[in-house]
């Protein structure tokens, strides 16, 4: 035991004294990995948000020339325009339709800072399922309910006033003030790590109001696609989720729904191919990470061997003093591996720490609730894969150890 | 420790890809606790003749025999053991592990050898640097001490066991008249208790008469005693 006390310490001495390089291997390895972590945790985040609501919200019907992915951004994470304008008898038909067990509307056109208002009632801001504080009924115009993120970062309360920015995240140039409509407050969702967070809800009708009639701009601010795209007046209506009784009552509803300027979405459907999108990126970016380990990889043997060539001197004066080859050949693979295992740790420590640390400024940035200890499916490869090449590295670095004639060797320098 | 070297011949294949004769013929019977100066000009091959001593290197012909065992035919594994048990080595540069505390270059090795336990090698350790004079830099690092002072905490490292064979290959070089004295005295001290191999230009030496003298670069002395 005394041995591996004393050569561990001769290991950590020898990495204390080439901290620079012990480093940037151990950084190298850890930055590899924790982007490996972080991306599975975001990808599983936005799959198990876009699975639920798959469930939650088997059907959606938006505008026209809109993609499913585009919609379920929009309508479902809310983290992406909404493309155009749809009937509001699309809603009343869907409401009335008895395979239809809920239908929501939703209104998207203004933003109140970074964060989009949600135009819709008040059966689907308790739909959310989140706990909250005053009342969110919606049952004015004028009333208005907070996600927990947006009344944090805006610092409101309840009775707060404010007023909403035409355009949804849109240039500066495109965006205005709807200075005639004043929200209050009403109501604060409890944080939920979910979208609902990051944004604000008010009832549809307020956005027709502001938008048929509320609002005279000024020639020439602000017009083109985009803005007519935000021009809800009366009776428009930007998307509608539905639940049915039955799943399979989806494919019906689809059919009977997909006429000209609608696009229909069966969320459970088009979640895999989102799932799909997020795997084939999930796989970039692993790939990525792969590379980046490979790279770790070759520049902690370079810097081994290079290290190796510059401690002839003292690995030949262990060998003369009567340690043998085995064990000199034991320390180099020692400090190979114990670089390559506080790269694993401190990848997997800043992987699922940093999410961990930021889980709610990650959850409504990619509008999903963050587990920051899920472990990607890819994660596992990546760290096996990692100590693999740690192994093989310490190996190549044991094995030309244990063949140099050391003392010969520190003889030509 | 009786050593009996008997036709020592060990050559190197130099540089340009020929064989270089370094060692040849050396035979000699050397008492236990002699004291063997190793002599020579530059290159003559004292520090391969050191490595052959020491069971480091296998001449290319002849015997080693140390007390009853003959060193040429050991394993390699074999005589680092016997190394590590038996030899004491000082160098003209002073080798030590530039990572470690002065402590731990005197005491690490030897716990990786096996040749005590750590609190006992220590305690020595400790006794031994004090006697050295460096009694307080026992926490120091190498690059914190000077030249002498590097090559006391060599000299405490290569007698903490009390070796029975020492190697000293030019251990007062580069030394300062205060650091080359106390290293020279520690060296002397030993004869009689160890066999003490000497390879020194230094002057200091010269009042002592030695007991064998090897001469390198082509002559051999013979056995005296």
């Amino acid at each position: 035991m005394r041995k591996v006390n004393a050569l561990l310490t001769l290991v950590f001495a020898s990495l204390k004294g080439r901290l620079f390089a012990t480093t940037v291997s151990i950084l190298a390895v850890a930055a590899a990995l924790a982007v490996v972590a972080v991306t599975g945790i975001v990808s599983f985040a936005i799959a198990k948000q876009a699975f639920e609501s798959g469930q939650k919200y088997p059907f959606i019907v938006a505008a026209e020339g809109a993609s499913e992915t585009q919609i379920i951004l929009s309508t479902i994470f809310h983290i992406d325009k909404p493309r155009g304008k749809i009937p509001f008898d699309t809603y009343e038909s869907l409401k009335k339709d008895p395979r239809v067990t809920t239908a929501f509307p939703i209104a998207m056109a203004d933003s109140i800072g970074v964060f989009p208002i949600i135009g819709t009632d008040g059966a689907f801001v308790k739909d959310i399922g989140a706990t909250y504080r005053g009342d969110i009924a919606l049952a004015d115009p004028h009333d208005a309910v907070l996600g927990a993120t947006v009344a944090r970062q805006l610092l409101m309360d309840i009775g707060a006033e404010f007023t909403g920015t035409h355009g949804m995240g849109g240039s500066a140039d495109e965006a205005h003030e709807h200075a005639g409509h004043t929200y209050t407050v009403k109501g604060i969702l409890d944080p939920t790590g979910g979208p609902e967070d990051a944004a604000a809800y008010t009832s549809y009708k307020a956005v027709w109001a502001i938008h048929a009639h509320g609002e005279h701009h000024e020639e020439g601010d602000h017009h083109g696609e985009d803005h007519d795209r935000y021009h809800l007046s009366d009776g428009m209506l930007t998307a509608v989720m539905a639940r049915t009784a039955n799943p399979v009552q989806v494919f019906d509803l689809q059919q009977e729904y997909s006429r000209p300027g609608l696009t229909t979405v069966n969320t459970a459907n088009a979640v895999r191919s989102f799932q799909k999108y997020f795997n084939t990126a999930g796989l970039v970016a692993t790939f990525f990470a792969g590379l980046t380990l490979l790279i770790a990889a070759a520049l902690i043997l370079a810097i081994t061997l290079m290290a190796l060539d510059a401690r002839l001197r003292e690995l030949a004066l262990l060998r003369i003093l009567g340690i043998g080859r085995g064990a000199i050949a034991l320390l180099i693979m020692l400090e190979t591996l114990i670089v390559t295992v506080a790269g694993v740790l401190l990848g997997f420590l800043l992987g699922h720490g940093i999410p961990a640390l930021f889980a709610k400024a990650i959850g409504a940035l990619v509008g999903a609730s963050i587990e920051p200890w899920h472990i990607g499916a890819n994660e596992l490869p990546a760290i096996i894969g990692a100590l693999l090449l740690g192994q093989a590295v310490a190996l190549i670095a044991m094995l030309r150890a244990y063949h140099m004639n050391l003392v010969e060797e520190s003889g030509k320098n | 420790m009786r050593i009996v070297l008997n036709g020592l011949e060990k050559s190197f294949l130099d540089p340009s890809g020929n064989r270089r004769r370094v060692i040849s013929a050396i035979s000699a019977d050397i008492a236990p606790g002699a004291l063997v100066a190793v002599t020579g000009p530059s290159g003559a091959g004292k520090t391969t003749f050191f490595n052959l001593v020491s069971g480091l290197f296998l001449p290319d012909s002849g015997t080693i025999t140390a007390d009853k065992t003959e060193l040429t035919a050991l394993s390699e594994r074999e005589r680092d053991r016997w190394r590590a048990k038996e030899v004491g080595y000082i160098f003209q540069t002073f080798n030590l592990l530039s990572d470690l505390s002065i402590i731990d270059n005197v005491v690490l090795p030897h716990i990786l050898i096996g040749n005590g336990a750590k609190g006992d090698l220590e305690k020595r350790a400790e006794e031994s640097l004090t006697a050295l004079g460096i009694g307080d830099h026992l926490r120091k690092y190498p690059h914190q001490l000077s030249v002498g002072q590097r090559q006391r905490v060599a000299v405490a490292r290569a007698l903490l066991v009390s070796p029975r064979i020492i190697i000293a290959d030019e251990p007062t070089a580069n030394l300062d008249d205060a650091s080359a004295r106390i290293v020279a005295d520690a060296i002397l001290t030993l004869r009689g208790r160890s066999t003490v191999f000497l390879a020194s230009h230094d002057g200091r030496f010269n009042a002592v008469k030695p007991d064998h003298t090897i001469a390198l670069g082509g002559e051999v002395s013979p056995c005296v005693r």
